[in-house]
């Protein structure tokens, strides 16, 4: 994907990221946790213009989540919330054992897509989420059995380089889709220059998307369309909607995202067509 | 054993929620649930090992809270966390 991409005028996929288990409504009280909160917010999305929703799970406290169960009442929730919206569950999980990290893709049906953390993420001073190589062999091993798509997240340049070596010593089914993300700590720093080396990067027939976090998130967004690739928005990644001010909702971010997409001549797709052109099974 | 430090309130900061969630009596205000497991030594985790601020009143050694720089999460110009 390249700006000839963008000229040619392809569809962008806009990716809603709802929740997550970062932060929680201490950040920003719109901020969906409970499975009602998710789905309705996940429908409130796809009414914008989103085709897929990245999904974590929580306890009642809003603290995060990894069993099965509760990513059950998640999923089932948001799928009769929505009309055709493709399911993303996150396999992400700081210091969480590798036996819980698998739970999210046990759920019946299983995720459509799921996130496949490429290495290290450092999260402030004493913890990192580790994600060695055998646990991304694990999980994408568990995805390929169940019929799931891994979304490799690309949290630094290094991580291309483990993109390529899993591509050599695993079957990934083609386009690879990747998500290249920006932001502070452990990864790439955001910069228009640092997006466009990582795009520079991607492995041969990748399909991208541009994730950057807080204030970040409008303007490496809008470049990342501009080079022919899809974008994620959404409150796990910036619970503010301009300086100062708190996002609303969800559905508010991506809103923004569909207009500057349409400004751009990029038609929004569906997610009918985000499963084509991400290489999914269309759904009967 | 749960951070001596870990209490449950509904209500703090001027933030008011349904439910009671995590907080933190060291700095004065509610988890981020990705260090509430910390807090409460879930998945091996342990504050006297994984908590800078639990060190830090504890008076323990061998803990930076810069090492990382700053979180974009923290970065209040627009970014993840609200501070």
């Amino acid at each position: 994907m390249t700006y000839a991409a963008y000229l040619d005028g392809g569809p962008v996929v806009v990716t809603a990221a709802l929740t997550g288990g970062i932060h929680g409504k201490e950040a920003n009280p719109n901020l969906p946790e409970t499975p009602d909160e998710v789905a309705a917010a996940a429908a409130a999305c796809e009414a914008a213009g989103a085709a897929v929703v990245h999904l974590h799970a929580r306890r009642p406290t809003g603290e995060r989540a990894f069993d099965r169960e509760r990513f059950q009442a998640l999923t089932e929730a948001v799928r009769a919330a929505c009309d055709d919206v493709v399911v993303q569950h996150s396999t992400g999980g700081t210091a969480a054992p590798m036996q819980l990290r698998h739970e999210p893709l046990r759920t019946d049906p299983p995720p459509e897509m799921a996130s496949l953390d490429l290495g290290p993420v450092n999260r402030g001073a004493l913890l990192t989420a580790e994600n060695t190589r055998a646990t991304v062999d694990g999980l994408a091993a568990e995805m390929s059995d169940r019929g799931i798509k891994p979304e490799l997240e690309v949290f630094n340049d290094g991580h291309l380089n483990e993109a390529r070596a899993l591509l050599e010593r695993t079957d990934l089914a083609e386009p690879v889709s990747v998500t290249l993300i920006l932001g502070g700590g452990t990864l790439t720093p955001p910069s228009p220059r640092n997006l466009q080396h990582l795009v520079d990067n991607l492995p041969d027939g990748a399909v991208f998307t541009t994730l950057a976090f807080g204030r970040h998130q409008l303007p490496l967004t809008t470049m990342g369309l501009l080079l022919g690739g899809h974008v994620r928005v959404g409150l796990e990644d910036n619970v503010y909607y301009r300086h100062g001010e708190l996002a609303a909702s969800n559905a508010q971010l991506v809103e923004r995202a569909v207009a500057i997409a349409e400004r751009l001549e990029r038609p929004v797709a569906t997610p009918a067509e985000a499963r084509e052109l991400l290489g999914l099974p269309s759904r009967i | 054993m749960p951070c001596p430090y870990l209490q449950f309130r509904d209500a703090a900061d001027g933030l008011a929620f349904d439910h009671e969630r995590p907080y933190c009596d060291v700095v004065e205000r509610f988890v981020q649930p990705v260090r509430a497991d910390v807090c409460q030594e879930r998945y091996d985790l342990d504050p006297a090992a994984h908590c800078e601020y639990y060190s830090d009143r504890e008076g323990l050694d061998g803990t930076r809270d810069d090492l990382d720089g700053p979180p974009v999460d923290l970065d209040s110009r627009g970014a993840g966390s609200r501070r």
